[in-house]
């Protein structure tokens, strides 16, 4: 017997693409629960702890959105990149970098005696900078040598991390920490948003600059050329566009946002540089640009629920014992089913028995 | 430097080879039928935990390597089934297969072992008698592990088949014009996912290999990206077999070399520039394929899922 | 005399998504004949076809093989039960040998390929047919006649019972044809049964014995050719008497020089050397038609002209200004328009709207951007209700059948992507037009329309490009003529001074005129 698959595309209208994330969190909890039960943990319990971490209260709920900030600007840029037809698998370390360019500014002024406003916004700049360049030499090879940039990015993680190695044991070093390498501390702070809590300002910068890409994408010549690009390359070049300044302009955005995603990690969160920032937001912000459908406010969506996985995920460990790569599992599974809701949702599948 | 440093850094470069040769030639077989993999590094990492858990509970190496090479290709198949069979974009599906593998392997170390460190017997060399004997090579070449034999047997074959057999040409037409092949009776979907899944279980190899004959351990992303180094490789080699093999030694032979020039910086009171020298492998694999890989051109058909009509 | 029927078609019904291809066809094949399937693009010919050798799977109907009922699922089975086709499009792989073409179809030849032993058996196979070809060859060395060769080869190396020729003529240049025709007559003596599809009725008199015609999937016809003549076929073909005949009231302009090609030369995707010394004259209001079999450097000339492609050597004046060097935006602006030949492939972006494939090569213009005097012009807002109205009065002047402006390209049909591709080249008021193939595949209602505009185009005083492998088209329209081969301008002449077998001597490389000759008439 011939067994035959056929795809018919469906209509598709906004109740499918919001459908589309929450299924596949769901399935991915529901598989999640047996891993829970498999590790001789109650999901009821495990779940519930999970729920009350995330959105229990005013400080958990500000907690996620912190935790939400990194995932949405990087996702942001990821989708951006995307929408050109490049993938940055480079977040990780270009957000490295970044942090690393905020840290070593941030330190400069400081020890010049800078007022802290202006420390603070030259350093999220050099910060943004920084990310714009590693992602640069990716672009660049990718436009001008052909070099597949998934391989040249992932090089480039490994490179940034070894240096920030180099770095908290060389130049960047406090002397002061003799057990665990980090940074000195770095006295400009973030404005927090709210009281009582550790929201800073970063969220509003990068809600801000969510919408600022939803503009620059959908509603602009530069927008318009890119989204070109992204869907048939041949047109674009039929078109006249600068094809390969294109690509090397989308990997930069990108990577401008993935170094100030670090920046405002290192200037909001941990006052200082070390290697536990390194702990794979950039490759799960990809999953997020993934889940909000290469679409800015999808991604705020899609980045909230990441925040919520990561905010609710230290919880659980409390709660529970498991430890956070639970978390990572899930965001694996997340993936996967959303890639077969896609096919299920975006498409009429049938089965063809002859 | 002395023969004897030589003499090291060639054997342990030929060792850290044979994890980025093996996936590497497995993405050369994958791809020339026009599909890619990129969750080589998922697979290898996953192979690299079911190995390690395999013989922690059985103390049998044999069935270690069998048990990794089965996870490659059953996540060859999940692979296959979203790129083959459902035909959605392979550039993301295998990104998903690289989320899952390195998501899954740490979550299931963590809740078996509670993340303790724990050694298992790593796979002995085997001295090949006389071989092994001859001056200056002999004992980096001949006394092995068994993944550097299967990296240059394993080439040889792959190279026999791609070029010279019945199955080879259809790999060959299949990533050039899966039109042509599917009008000549050949069935599109067998065999670009027999490829698939070849390619995968390579991987799995690779990954047993290195949990098995070089770290003895398993932790969190113990590959340090060497699938993607593969898929790097692939193009270097400009998809032949022995072309791949030779940036895998360029990888491998790089790394080595970063390796005894960190005992040099260290024995010089500057421990922070070691490293320097751990990203010399990286850096290595980036320059050449910036110099090599210059128009390299992929099968026509890399990554377009086939529709017939 | 009871002849012996080797296939039977019955009742086949065919349905894609929102169309019915092949509606309750029946089809016989008698042993030893030559049956035409004659119908326009798009009447399910194709379709039928690919039905009964296995690619696709039919909703409704039978298929029996000397009586015998069999179900094709896939191509194997179809060439197990002794049929074998020659697809319209070429299906040979580009970067493996003859030899290697023709292995990769066999199924006896062992899990090591011994290919020296299977060349020589194809080169002997290949004197018997009277065809020289060089088995160690590579595919994407060979001219389309050659590749035709191959593909036939491979078809019969494998013994079938019955033939299919899918448009088998369409690259092939008027001598290559007669060749094509008689070796299907040698073939038809030696008990080979053969279909013969096309769309050229001149052809489908020639070689059939029979006559089936098919329009908008459904049989219109069956006829034995003496009952046939062209009149009563094109009514059965097109549904009614009128037939294609556009009358270009040719004009001779003493013009100014809008295109001056000098010593023009430019490499192929593969490094070959595509375009050799070429030199072309187009002055304003007139249509330069350029005539040659598909890839000897037309596709090469065309993407030269417009910028994709860099020239190794020569220079181009445009408008008496040297643009060479320069991009496709700047020729764009100067008013250079291209209709690509692969329309999918360049001319639109499938996932994107159609009012947004409507400013495609056409961002330069000031008229779609709002002015905001602060920002840099790539980040401006466009103005998508200016957008939107080009959109909506392209669709009504070209007569765009869309549900709305704002449906996706990839949606629309093909005939309609070529009526957006046009009318966008076309309202952007270009001073030259280069359109490659602007009619292929496209029914005749549109094709009549393409060519009207055109002409409409021509009489603005735009200069016309028209590169096209249909001859007759190229004759119909054009005011001067040029030949291309081998990546060279083999002749100039103007329509009706030469024969249609000099021309296709042409084609074909066998006659060229000299250089001084052909200087003068660009003159």
């Amino acid at each position: 017997m011939g067994l035959s698959i056929v795809f018919e595309e469906r209509r598709t209208d906004l109740t499918h693409i919001l459908l589309l994330p929450l299924l596949s969190v769901g399935a991915a909890f529901l598989v999640g629960s047996l891993l829970m039960i498999w590790s001789n943990v109650d999901p009821i319990t495990g779940y519930f702890s999970f729920i009350r971490g995330s959105l229990g209260g005013y400080i958990q709920i500000t907690d996620t959105l912190l935790r939400t900030t990194p995932f949405l600007l990087m996702g942001v840029g990821i989708a951006f990149s995307n929408r050109s037809g490049v993938l940055n698998v480079g977040a990780e370390g270009q957000y490295l970098f970044g942090a690393i360019a905020t840290t070593a500014t941030a330190l400069y002024l400081q020890g010049i005696g800078m007022d802290a406003g202006i420390t603070l916004i030259a350093s999220m700049f050099a910060g943004a900078l920084a990310g714009a360049f590693w992602a640069f030499i990716a672009g660049f090879m990718r436009a001008y040598f052909e070099i597949n940039e998934i391989v040249v990015t992932v090089i480039m993680n490994w490179l940034a991390f070894k240096i920030m190695q180099w770095l908290l044991r060389g130049p960047l070093k406090n002397p002061l920490s003799e057990m665990w390498p980090m940074s000195p501390p770095i006295s400009a702070k973030l404005p927090l948003m709210l009281p009582e809590s550790r929201l800073h300002v970063g969220f509003l910068v990068a809600i801000f600059i969510a919408f600022m890409t939803y503009y620059l994408l959908f509603r602009t010549k530069l927008g318009f050329m890119i989204r070109v690009l992204g869907n048939n390359p041949h047109a674009a070049k039929y078109a006249g566009f600068p094809v390969k300044n294109l690509i090397v302009f989308s990997m930069m955005y990108s990577g401008a946002l993935a170094g100030l995603a670090g920046g405002i990690e290192v200037l909001g969160v941990f006052h200082f540089l070390y290697e536990g920032i390194a702990v794979g937001l950039g490759y799960t912000s990809i999953i997020t640009a993934l889940i909000g459908r290469n679409h800015p406010i999808g991604v705020i969506g899609s980045s909230l629920i990441f925040g919520m996985i990561y905010n609710g995920s230290v919880y659980l460990q409390s709660a529970t014992g498991l430890t956070y790569t639970y978390s990572k599992a899930v965001e694996g599974l997340i993936y996967l089913f959303f890639m077969l809701f896609t096919i299920l949702v975006l498409y009429r599948v049938k089965l063809v028995v002859r | 430097m002395s023969l004897e440093l030589i003499q090291s850094i060639v054997g342990l470069g030929l060792t850290m080879s044979a994890p980025v040769a093996i996936s590497s030639l497995g993405e050369v077989f994958g791809e020339r039928s026009g599909v890619i993999n990129l969750g080589i590094d998922g697979i290898m990492l996953m192979s690299a935990f079911v190995s390690f858990h395999v013989v922690f509970l059985s103390g049998n190496l044999l069935l270690g390597y069998a048990a990794g090479i089965l996870t490659g290709v059953v996540l060859g198949l999940l692979l296959g089934l979203f790129e083959i069979i459902l035909r959605f974009n392979q550039v993301v599906a295998g990104m998903g297969l690289y989320f899952l593998g390195f998501g899954l392997s740490d979550f299931l170390y963590r809740a078996l072992y509670a993340g303790k460190i724990i050694f298992i017997p790593k796979t002995p060399t085997l001295r090949i008698p006389i071989l092994s004997e001859i001056p200056v090579i002999g004992r980096a070449l001949f006394n092995q592990y068994p993944g550097v034999y299967l990296m240059f047997l394993l080439t040889g074959v792959f190279w026999l088949i791609i070029y010279n057999t019945r199955i080879g040409l259809w790999i060959r037409a299949l990533g050039e014009n899966p039109k042509a092949c599917d009008v000549a009776g050949i069935n599109v979907t067998l065999y670009r996912l027999a490829s698939l899944v070849v390619s995968s279980a390579m991987a799995g190899l690779a990954g047993t290999i290195l949990c098995l004959e070089i770290t003895g351990l398993f932790y969190e992303n113990l590959t340090y990206g060497m699938g993607f180094i593969a898929i790097g490789l692939a193009y270097f080699g400009k998809w032949d077999p022995l072309r791949s093999l030779s940036g895998s030694l360029i990888f491998g032979i790089s790394w080595s070399l970063g390796i005894s020039l960190q005992d040099v910086f260290i024995k010089m009171g500057r421990p922070e520039m070691t490293y320097f020298m751990v990203m010399l492998p990286y850096l290595a694999v980036l320059l050449s394929l910036l110099v090599i890989s210059r128009g390299a051109r992929p099968p026509a058909s890399l990554g377009k899922p086939y529709y017939r009509g | 005399m009871e002849r012996k029927v080797i296939i039977e078609m019955r009742n086949i019904v065919k349905k894609f998504p929102g169309v019915v291809a092949v509606n309750h066809v029946n089809l016989k094949l008698y042993k030893g004949e030559v049956l035409a399937v004659l119908g326009e693009n798009g009447a399910g010919k194709t379709t039928l076809m690919n039905v009964l050798y296995g690619l696709l799977q039919p909703n409704k109907g039978e298929i029996y093989i000397e009586g015998k009922k069999v179900i094709h699922r896939s191509p194997l089975d179809a060439i197990r039960n002794g049929i074998g086709m020659v697809h319209q499009h070429f299906t040979l792989v580009e970067d493996l040998t003859i030899a290697e073409n023709i292995v990769l179809g066999l199924r006896e030849v062992g899990f090591f390929v011994n290919l020296k032993k299977v060349a020589k058996e194809i080169e002997e196979f290949a004197d018997k047919l009277g065809i020289k070809i060089n088995p160690y060859a590579k595919v994407w060395q060979l001219s389309a006649g050659e590749k035709q060769k191959v593909e036939i080869l491979k078809t019969l190396f494998r013994n079938p019972k019955v033939l299919i020729l899918d448009e088998p003529t369409s690259v092939l240049t008027p001598q290559e044809t007669r060749e094509l025709f008689k070796a299907v007559i040698a073939l038809k003596q030696r008990g080979l049964s053969i279909i013969f599809i096309s769309h050229k009725l001149e052809e489908v008199l020639h070689i059939a014995d029979r006559i089936m015609v098919l329009r908008h999937g459904e049989v219109t016809g069956e006829l034995l050719r003496d009952e046939a003549n062209p009149r009563l076929l094109a009514r059965l073909m097109v549904g009614k008497d009128v037939f294609l005949d556009i009358k270009n009231p040719s004009t001779t302009p003493v013009s100014e020089v809008v295109l001056e090609v000098r010593n023009l030369e430019a490499l192929g995707d593969r490094g070959n050397l595509a375009l050799k010394d070429v030199n072309i004259r187009v002055r304003a209001g007139e249509i330069l038609g350029i005539a040659g079999v598909s890839g000897n450097g037309q596709k090469e000339l065309a993407e030269t002209l417009y910028g994709i492609r860099r020239p190794t050597r020569g220079k181009i004046f445009f408008l008496n200004q040297d643009i060479t060097n320069s991009n496709v935006l700047e020729r764009i602006q100067l008013g250079i328009s291209y209709i690509p030949a692969e329309r999918l492939k360049y001319g639109t972006v499938g996932d994107l709207p159609l009012y947004e494939n409507v400013v495609l090569t056409r961002i330069y213009d000031s008229k779609i951007i709002k002015d905001f005097p602060a920002i840099p012009n790539n980040l401006k807002p466009i103005d998508v209700r200016v957008i939107e109205e080009l959109a909506k009065e392209l669709i009504t002047r070209y007569s765009v059948v869309t549900p709305s402006h704002k449906a996706l390209v990839k949606n629309l049909s093909g005939g309609n992507i070529q009526r957006v591709i046009v009318g966008r080249e076309i309202e952007r008021n270009p001073k030259l037009l280069i359109a490659e193939e602007p009619t292929a595949g496209l029914d005749i209602a549109a094709t009549e329309f393409v060519r009207r505009k055109l002409i409409e185009l021509r009489n603005k005083k735009c200069s016309v490009i028209l590169i096209s492998s249909d001859l007759s088209e190229i004759l119909s329209i054009s005011d001067k003529i040029a030949v291309m081969y081998g990546g060279e301008i083999v002749g100039v002449f103007k329509p009706g001074e030469l024969e249609i077998e000099d021309i296709g001597l042409m084609m074909a490389g066998y006659s060229k005129m000299n250089k001084e000759r052909i200087e003068a008439l660009w003159a």
